[in-house]
């Protein structure tokens, strides 16, 4: 699958064009027109929503095309796959979910995306408070409600309710009893000029200290 | 699904206990907010896998605990002491709603939407549709929400129509529709929340009132079920759906027992099985309420439910006395009556009996309780020995205290499927010490949520709270008692104010005296400010107050603090304007005795036991643990409550012998946090005893004028002793019937001795002479009535002729007799130097004033005895309403007290008794 590149340092995955920038445009747009429903091809300056939604298709694209890409695997988009939706949808950007041969070797991977043309990546620090969330006191974020969600998904868009009580299962009532969980925080910037490991790794560091699990080595996963 | 099936890291007891100690701000177990919540949304994520079929599974209260303390936890988080942010606690309440009905407790449901309402934005129809499927009391209210033509409106409006008819053919296309809704949900929160919703909405397909009884009792008219219905009725308690559909009591005539919490819808079922007894002909079924309040709420309810045009409701609540003619030609009657009153219906309308289909007893624990247990006895017996000979009527016996009912399922022949018992309630119920050690601790009590080996009186946390007034001594001296008192008032005053600032809500604070109440309410107000501005509710009393009862005008300040007091001396009509404001909850603390706690049912969110001592006779007795259940359910009402804490004090004045350390612990414990109350026993065992003779002949009399009434109804027993005996309560708990025998044969000697006047003929079968017949409809005993004949043939003209002075002669004649129990009549008849306030000679003068309409504050103003007193201030000071003459309370608090047991209980009955008892063929057959 042409487009894209992987290049790991210090557990920090950073995808990047091949051979360049236009190819990674150009495949990810072949899937945009294949696959929306609504095409809103004329952005305002500065429209934000879109470019997070957008942050986040090009952020499914790869994790589709090179990581999850299995009969094993199902993935449930926020934003994703209708950037153009015009509202956003509130939730985990992505979370993929593996079921493996015993509900033992089930995983959810829940990808927050973050999306910033600002060669400081500061957004990218939302990505602590977006899993912080999961945990937390407001019920409309934690990772029960959002799991619950993506029970309806499969059982009435999917057609597979045998799933959901595995589903149920994958989630504590904290990271320490959240195995089965892992993060993938994720940021979609600007190269030139900025320094996304560093900045990934710090983030990897807070939430670890925060308690969440250690963000995952997602090439391991299928 | 099963609590075994959880996630093995979930222990949602001690995630419970934690949100319960968290809550209330307890020392002890403690977690993160988040931690819990979690805990409680994975529950509720492994029960929305329960297949449609298993539903009623969680009608099992055992099978649907880990829902219970996810509700709970949710419940806990979401209100004020949490200290959440607001805005999460807002969409934490819709969590807790909505597991709250995932297990079928709508009432508590609707209870936190009703709370949440207010301020909850229902931006979403998505959420508007949770709302209105846990709380289908507000289905109305929320539909507005929905855009007209919208996916969420149809389904509302499918359910709406569903919840009025019962009709199953709705229910596919509304589990469609709901699945519509699902699939529109704007966020993963809401998408989530509708997926808990589905099974609440499985559980009201189920316990929809409409849809159960038309499946379940075809025989019930349909008018009925449909203005059930339209009156709010729509969806049945789980206890209430099994009860119809397991135990299947609608469509059997057998004998039953309901023993369930408080709260738990026995009067609901009790009207269905009175209804259902009817069978569309001219009969009579009866609904007993021992008390005044309770009767008063089942007819008010019957009335609500029931058409006009189908049966008639007749109350007939109060003392024993003759019926009024009830005419079977064209009516059903629904009788809603005191045992005294059904006691004299069954005596004077003796044809009544042959169309009496079903009697439902609530509070049947009464049967241990003195000398209306003994009626109570007695009428259940009678009711029985008519069932042996075949008679079509079925008794229920209802009561909300029993654990253990084995002998009292024997007595009544219950079969085993006939009893139902559940300890589901839609509440939690809390229990809390505080001890003079200043621990206020919660314990597990009987709460069905534990941790492994863990007991009732296995602590849940506590809260380091010093009384305000720590220093006691034990003493008997009734003067050394009463210097401390206002330090137990100043302590209970304090432990209400903290109640009101950590967590809301309204308290009952339970006294064992009337004197007591007043003087915790007066501690109550000091610690509260003026409410301003006032409750509307609220204003109604002190108008009243002012215009007819200016002495009670220190209860207007309490008032305006949102104080009051209750016990029976305050006037009626003023009990009833405290009772609508607190109903209104626009009271902050009322202080009330039992009387209330056993009464009507008023939302109070803490109940305090300021004693737990009451005074039972001239004696001070630690509570009942009976009556302390009793007690305790007062808080915490279904539907406006989630939960209720009940704190006992630990007062440590009152009776030495129970009081001293550490026999008070061992009290306490053995009362308040036992596994297994006490059995329910029969008030007839005392004649086991051989002491207490004084105590014993009203209750001899008891059964003896219970005995008389069976002989008519018993025309062909060939030895009414031995089946009478055989019936009684009593032979079933002593195993063997030959102490009541015993007894009875000695009250059929008496029946038949001659000396006196006969009552019965020494016939085969025995038989009632004129002068037992006119007894017998009197409801006195033998020897009462011979005494009461007695007079009447001494005294054909007495005194000047007028009524009065034939009552006050009355009553200094027969004011000992063993049916009236007021001790101080007797005393001030039998003792020249009594200091009880009315006299024998001032009866007449009151009966006048009282006649005359003089209110009562007026006639005690005049008595003799209190204007000659020297006590100051003087009487009219206290009259005017001045806070400094408080002294004279207690001798009104004895003077009303005497007016309503003598002059309003007793001396109507005497009365009624002479006219029956001064007939000349009666009177003529005493030889």
């Amino acid at each position: 699958m042409p487009g894209f590149a992987r290049n790991e340092t210090a557990g920090v995955i950073l995808w990047v064009g091949d051979p360049d920038c236009q190819a990674a445009h150009n495949a990810t747009l072949s899937r945009l027109i294949g696959n929306c429903t609504s095409f809103y091809s004329t952005p305002s300056a500065g429209d934000n929503i879109l470019k997070g939604n957008l942050g986040e298709t090009l952020t499914f694209c790869v994790g589709y095309w090179y990581v999850f890409d299995s009969p094993h695997v199902k993935a449930f988009a926020a934003n994703a796959l209708n950037p153009f939706g015009g509202v956003p949808k509130s939730g985990i950007d992505i979370v993929w979910i593996r079921f493996g041969a015993t509900t033992a070797d089930d995983m959810a991977i829940l990808q927050e995306v973050k999306t910033t043309g600002d060669s400081t990546l500061s957004l990218a620090d939302n990505l602590i408070s977006d899993y912080d969330k999961l945990f937390e006191t407001d019920p409309r974020f934690s990772l029960q409600s959002r799991l619950q969600d993506i029970k309806n998904k499969l059982q009435y868009e999917h057609k597979q309710p045998e799933l959901c009580p595995r589903v149920a299962e994958l989630a504590g009532q904290s990271p320490q009893t959240s195995p089965q969980v892992q993060l993938l925080p994720t940021l979609v910037h600007e190269r030139l000029g900025s320094d996304p490991q560093t900045k990934m790794l710090a983030i990897r560091e807070t939430l670890c200290v925060n308690g969440l699990e250690e963000p995952c080595n997602p090439g391991r996963l299928v | 699904m099963l609590p075994g099936q959880l996630p093995q890291w979930l222990d949602y007891a001690l995630s419970k206990n934690t949100a319960a100690a968290m809550f209330r701000g307890l020392q002890g177990l403690s977690a993160r907010w988040g931690e819990l919540i979690a805990a409680a949304q994975a529950v509720m994520g492994s029960y929305q896998e329960l297949p449609v079929g298993s539903t009623e599974q969680l009608y099992d209260e055992h099978k649907a605990l880990p829902l219970i303390a996810a509700s709970r936890i949710l419940d806990a988080a979401f209100q004020r002491p949490s200290g959440l942010p607001d805005e999460d606690r807002q969409y934490l309440a819709i969590g807790a709603a909505v597991a709250f009905a995932m297990y079928g407790n709508f009432l508590s449901a609707t209870a936190v939407v009703h709370r949440t309402l207010v301020t909850f934005p229902i931006d979403s129809p998505s959420l508007a549709v949770s709302i209105a499927t846990v709380a289908p009391h507000h289905l109305g209210e929320v539909l507005s929400r929905c855009a007209s033509g919208s996916l969420e409106r149809a389904y509302l409006e499918l359910l709406g129509a569903f919840l009025a008819t019962g009709d199953a053919n709705r229910i596919e296309v509304i589990r469609k529709a709901f699945i519509r809704c699902l699939l529109a949900a704007p966020t993963p929160f809401e998408g989530g929340l509708l997926r808990s919703v589905r099974l609440c909405l499985e559980h009201l397909f189920r316990l929809s009132v409409a849809r159960t009884l038309n499946e379940h009792s075809p025989t019930l008219p349909e008018a009925y079920i449909r203005q059930l219905v339209d009156s709010g009725v729509r969806v049945l308690l789980p206890p209430q759906f099994r009860a119809i559909t397991e135990h299947k009591l609608l469509g059997t005539s057998k004998n039953a027992i309901v023993a369930m919490p408080t709260s738990t819808g026995k009067t609901l079922l009790g009207e269905l099985w009175l209804v259902a007894a009817l069978q569309q002909r001219p009969e009579v079924v009866c609904y007993l309420a021992p008390y005044v309040a309770l009767g008063g709420q089942v007819a008010q309810s019957l009335k609500a439910h029931i058409p006009e045009s189908l049966f008639r409701i007749r109350p007939m609540i109060g003392g024993f006395r003759e019926a009024e003619a009830i005419p079977l030609d064209r009516h059903m009657e629904i009788l809603v009556a005191t045992p005294e009153r059904f006691d004299a219906l069954l005596r004077t309308a003796p044809a009544l009996i042959a169309d009496l289909r079903c009697v439902v007893c609530d509070e049947a624990q009464l049967v241990q309780n003195d000398v209306r247990g003994v009626r109570l006895e007695g009428l259940i017996t009678r009711m029985r020995l008519l069932q042996a000979r075949g008679y079509p009527l079925r008794i229920i016996l209802f009561s909300a205290v029993l654990s253990r009912y084995d002998t009292l399922r024997q007595w009544i022949d219950a079969p085993e499927a006939a009893v139902v018992t559940d300890s589901w309630r839609p509440t939690a119920r809390r229990l809390a010490f505080w001890s003079e050690s200043g621990s206020l601790t919660w314990y597990g009590s009987d709460d069905p949520i534990r941790r492994p080996a863990t007991a009732s009186d296995s602590t849940i946390g506590q809260l380091f709270l010093p009384w305000p007034e720590p220093r006691f001594y034990q003493t008997s001296h009734i003067g050394q008692v009463r210097q401390q008192e206002p330090a137990i008032h100043a302590n209970i005053a304090y432990l209400a104010e903290v109640l009101l600032q950590r967590y809301d809500g309204s308290i009952l604070c339970v006294c064992a005296t009337k004197e007591s109440t007043r003087k915790v309410a007066a501690a109550l107000a000091k610690r509260f400010p003026v409410i301003d501005p006032l409750p509307q509710g609220i204003t109604t009393t002190p108008a009243l107050i002012e215009e007819h009862h200016t002495y009670l005008r220190p209860m207007c300040d309490l008032l305006r603090r949102g104080v009051a007091f209750h016990n029976s001396t305050v006037p009626h009509a003023i009990r009833r304007s405290i009772e609508a404001a607190a109903q209104k909850r626009e009271l902050i603390a009322i202080a009330a005795t039992t009387t209330l706690a056993e009464g009507v049912d008023l939302p109070f969110r803490f109940t305090i036991l300021v004693d737990w001592h009451t005074w039972q006779g001239a004696e001070q007795r630690p509570i009942s643990s009976l009556l302390f259940r009793n007690v305790a359910g007062r808080c915490g009402r279904p539907g406006v409550f989630t939960e209720g804490d009940t704190i006992v004090f630990d007062n440590p004045l009152g009776e030495v012998k129970y009081t001293s350390l550490p026999r008070r612990a061992h009290m306490q414990h053995d009362i308040f946090l036992t596994e297994q109350p006490e059995e329910l026993t029969s008030a007839l065992e005392v004649l086991n005893e051989t002491s207490a003779t004084a105590h014993v002949e009203p209750l001899i009399a008891g059964l003896a004028s219970q005995f008389m009434a069976a002989i008519p109804e018993n025309p062909n027993a060939d030895n009414l002793v031995y089946p009478f005996a055989k019936q009684t309560f009593l032979a079933h708990r002593l195993g063997n019937d030959a102490l009541v025998r015993s007894k009875l044969t000695a009250i059929v000697s008496d029946l038949l001795d001659e000396t006196h006047g006969a009552l019965a003929m020494a016939a085969s079968p025995l038989q009632l002479t004129p002068f037992g017949h006119a007894a017998n409809a009197t409801g006195f005993s033998p020897q009462s009535c011979r005494r009461i004949a007695a007079f009447l043939q001494r005294n054909r003209v007495v005194g000047d002729g007028s009524l009065t002075a034939l009552a006050s002669d009355l009553l200094r004649e027969l004011g000992t007799l063993s049916e009236q129990t007021h001790q101080d009549l007797r005393k001030v008849i039998l003792t020249k130097g009594s200091r009880f306030p009315v006299k024998p000679n001032d009866f007449e003068r009151i009966l006048d004033s009282s006649l005359g309409g003089t209110h009562l504050q007026y006639i005690f103003a005049d008595l003799p005895y209190v204007l000659r007193s020297t006590r100051t201030p003087r009487i009219q000071v206290w009259l005017s309403g001045s806070s400094n003459a408080v002294g004279w309370n207690g001798e009104y608090d004895k003077f009303v007290d005497f007016i309503r047991a003598v002059f309003g209980g007793f001396l109507p009955w005497l009365m009624r008794a002479c006219g029956r008892l001064g007939n000349p063929d009666a009177l003529g057959s005493m030889g």
